[in-house]
């Protein structure tokens, strides 16, 4: 059986990562599959897809792109939904291929969210592929797709890695970690407003941000740290491949970000033992509860997250309870659960369609 | 690449635009149907057409409104900038080899009329450069959005502060909050193929500027251009090869672009004040004309839409594999009859420009796979289910409206 998969880009996104650990994971499994990637933009995830697919091709050239998806694959399946509006028309016209649309968090995800945005090509594929895949029950809830069709694989990262570092305790640097892409959606300001204000108590708290740069925004961060006096104390370090160092050194992860669906970054911290402090946006709350794994708070709420990271830096005890807890609730949404399913809905497609 | 050089006179320059707007409108499904009726035409518009098939496919979706936005757009204008006196425009973009010109941009200012997009304006401020024009135009309703959200959760004041901002029809009025309505207008024509700098040089050149020069617009480095920025590249060479008017890039180090010689803000300086731009405006339509022509297309388009209705039946009949003869007969009938109904300019523009449909559009353009059994329910299936819901939605925006 052969798939291609196809993918805005090899960016390191959430969803770029996830489908990366997907991959991983069936790499280590009895080969069901010739698993092949088309994006249509590299990117820092390049060198890894390249060590895990069967084959990876790059391309943006429709001249390119249309002999690849209309290639002998028995399933092509979409990962985004820009690349699925431009080349799934093609697919089911000028193909046998199953085609296999997969709703995740995608910018079109999250804006239909917040409600304002009912965009209806991401809906009409729904229903001109032959099965559809959503990363949550609620994401799935958000869109009108055949019922019969759909499969909901549930949020998943590579958790295990993580189970390996150890709990903060009062020896671990009072530090808050960041790991995101640097964006304005992601409100990162805020959390420099509110790390200014709890240094105010406790003078020793640094902020580090890891994450990739494409619109300049570390330097706007670095600019507003060193307007409130904590140049000193605030880094931004860009990528990292491995994260599980950055969040060891660290006791408190924090994402103040206006849009989101369930961050990846979010669900290595928990697994790593960090508490949480998330915003009330996308389906955070379907993985952190607040006051449990950590605190959800209103986004742009730069009180309420300084008053939330306050109380987890001054209270060592609270912190590492709630770590644990995160540790296991993270532990439930391991990739190889979603592999599986990713992968029974990818053969059953490919049967279906050869019936 | 593209094809052979053309060198036009001033006649031929309007003409040449004339076919790219045309192009770009997408209401031509063949070459034939654009009207080109002599040679000189013919060896203007067939290199734009080559490439609108290589890059595009033959669809940019220029006008696709699928959310409605035009009805709430807040201009009260329409028409053309001009460079009354002839200055050089420079087109300035956020790619790397701004930020090096920054404080020659300062420098030479007044010597030039700055167009800019509203990141790029955002950026400018920051440099304390107030750009003369900003130019407002996204590829699709998703980019759109995307900068809806940027402007949530970072405000920015750049847009309000130029003198001119020029709004694509589909603009959402959010984005368009603060600009006064004497400064805010949609362009017309609208020369575009849904790349916002290629759309700057083409207005350039049709409001008369000295010369044209861009700077930040890099679509990679010299020794690396992006592949994925060569539809933008190939467009703007294809755009210097229609006009006299000096073509220049400022942004020494980004991808080199034929027809777009490497040079410097020094060279543009004449040492004369550019002045500001103008804009030869009239009224734009009422939110409510332009709602009088959706609902007129809703009514031609009725029957289609009852007939996308009834093929969308025996898709999932056929998809749920309990479709009988005369049901497969249905769908094959019923997809052939929307294929075939692309005949029409008017479906076509209807279904585009009013409903803002997008799949049946690009089925029009793709080669249908012959004998396609079981499986034609999925085209089916996707242009009709966009189809009846862009009709649904827009009847339902129009009963609130009325």
């Amino acid at each position: 059986m052969r798939v291609l998969h196809v993918l805005e880009s090899l960016a390191a996104g959430g969803i770029e990562t996830t489908f990366l650990n997907v991959l991983s994971a069936w790499r280590d499994e009895t080969p069901w599959a010739s698993h092949e990637v088309l994006a249509l933009a590299d990117g820092a995830l390049g060198p890894r897809y390249r060590g895990t697919a069967a084959a990876v091709h790059v391309a943006s050239a429709p001249d390119d792109i249309e002999p690849l998806v209309c290639g002998a694959y028995d399933v092509v399946h979409f990962t985004f939904e820009r690349c699925a509006v431009r080349w799934l028309p093609v697919v089911v016209a000028r193909s046998r291929a199953a085609v296999v649309y997969g709703k995740g968090y995608d910018m079109a995800g999250m804006f239909r969210l917040d409600g304002d945005f009912p965009w209806q090509p991401d809906e009409s594929l729904m229903w001109g592929a032959d099965a559809v895949t959503f990363t949550t029950e609620p994401l799935a809830q958000a869109f009108q797709a055949p019922p019969a069709r759909v499969t909901v694989l549930g949020k998943a990262a590579a958790v295990r890695r993580f189970a390996a570092v150890p709990p903060a305790d009062a020896t671990t640097p009072r530090r808050v970690v960041c790991v995101a892409n640097l964006h304005a959606r992601k409100r990162l300001g805020d959390l420099v407003s509110a790390v200014a204000a709890v240094r105010l108590d406790l003078p020793d708290v640094s902020l580090r941000f890891v994450g990739a740069d494409a619109t300049g925004e570390g330097e706007r961060l670095r600019a507003q740290a060193a307007a409130l006096g904590m140049a000193g104390a605030c880094e931004v370090v860009g990528r990292r491949d491995d994260v599980a160092p950055e969040l060891a050194d660290a006791r408190v992860f924090a994402l103040p970000s206006g849009c989101e669906g369930v961050p990846t970054a979010m669900l290595e911290a928990m697994a790593a033992a960090r508490p949480v402090v998330m915003t009330d946006v996308g389906h955070v709350t379907s993985v952190v509860t607040d006051g449990v794994e950590g605190y959800v708070i209103r986004a742009g709420d730069v009180d309420q997250l300084t008053r939330r990271l306050r109380t987890l830096l001054a209270e060592p005890d609270r912190a590492r309870s709630m770590g644990l807890a995160a540790r296991a609730r993270a532990m439930a949404h391991d990739v190889t659960t979603v592999a599986d399913r990713l992968a029974g809905v990818l053969r059953s497609a490919a049967a279906g369609r050869a019936a | 690449m593209i094809g052979a050089p053309f060198r036009p006179g001033p006649w031929s320059t309007q003409r040449a635009l004339g076919f790219f707007e045309r192009i770009g409108r997408d209401h031509a499904l063949r070459f034939e149907e654009l009207g080109v009726a002599d040679d000189e035409g013919a060896a203007v518009a067939r290199p734009m057409w080559d490439l609108y098939e290589r890059h595009w496919r033959r669809f940019c979706g220029t006008r696709l409104d699928p959310l409605g936005a035009s009805l709430d757009h807040p201009a009260r204008l329409t028409g053309v900038m001009r460079a009354d006196r002839g200055g050089p425009v420079v087109v300035v973009g956020t790619g790397p080899s701004l930020a090096q010109h920054l404080p020659a941009l300062r420098r030479h200012r007044a010597a030039l009329h700055l167009v800019t997009s509203p990141r790029g304006a955002a950026v400018l401020a920051g440099a304390g450069i107030v750009p003369d024009l900003v130019l407002v135009e996204h590829q699709t309703a998703l980019d759109a959005q995307f900068s809806v959200n940027d402007l949530r959760h970072r405000p920015s004041s750049a847009l309000a502060a130029a003198p001119l901002v020029a709004a694509d029809a589909r603009t959402p009025a959010a984005l368009l909050r603060g600009v006064t309505p004497g400064r805010l207008f949609v362009p017309d024509p609208m020369p575009t193929w849904g790349l916002w700098p290629a759309t700057a040089v083409a207005l350039a050149i049709l409001g008369n500027a000295g010369a044209i020069a861009l700077l930040g617009i890099d679509l990679g480095t010299a020794d690396a251009p992006d592949p994925a920025q060569a539809p933008l590249r190939d467009v703007l060479s294809l755009l210097a090869s229609c006009t006299a008017t000096p073509c220049l890039d400022l942004g020494r180090g980004g991808a080199p672009k034929p027809g777009w010689p490497w040079s410097d803000l020094s060279m543009l300086d004449g040492g004369r004040r550019a002045g500001p731009l103008t804009l030869e405006s009239r009224s734009w339509r009422a939110s409510d004309e332009r709602a009088g022509h959706v609902a007129a297309a809703l009514d031609r388009l009725a029957p289609i839409v009852r007939q996308a209705y009834e093929t969308i039946e025996a898709a999932e009949a056929v998809r749920d594999g309990r479709a009988s003869p005369h049901l497969r007969s249905r769908l094959d009938d019923g997809y052939d009859r929307l294929l075939a109904a692309s005949a029409s300019k008017t479906v076509r523009v209807d279904v585009q420009d009013m409903l803002g449909a997008s799949f049946l559009p690009r089925l029009w353009r793709t080669a249908i796979a012959p004998a396609f059994g079981p499986a034609s329910w999925r085209p089916a299936l996707l242009a009709c289910h966009e189809f009846v819901a862009q009709a649904h939605a827009w009847r339902r925006r129009l009963e609130r409206a009325a």
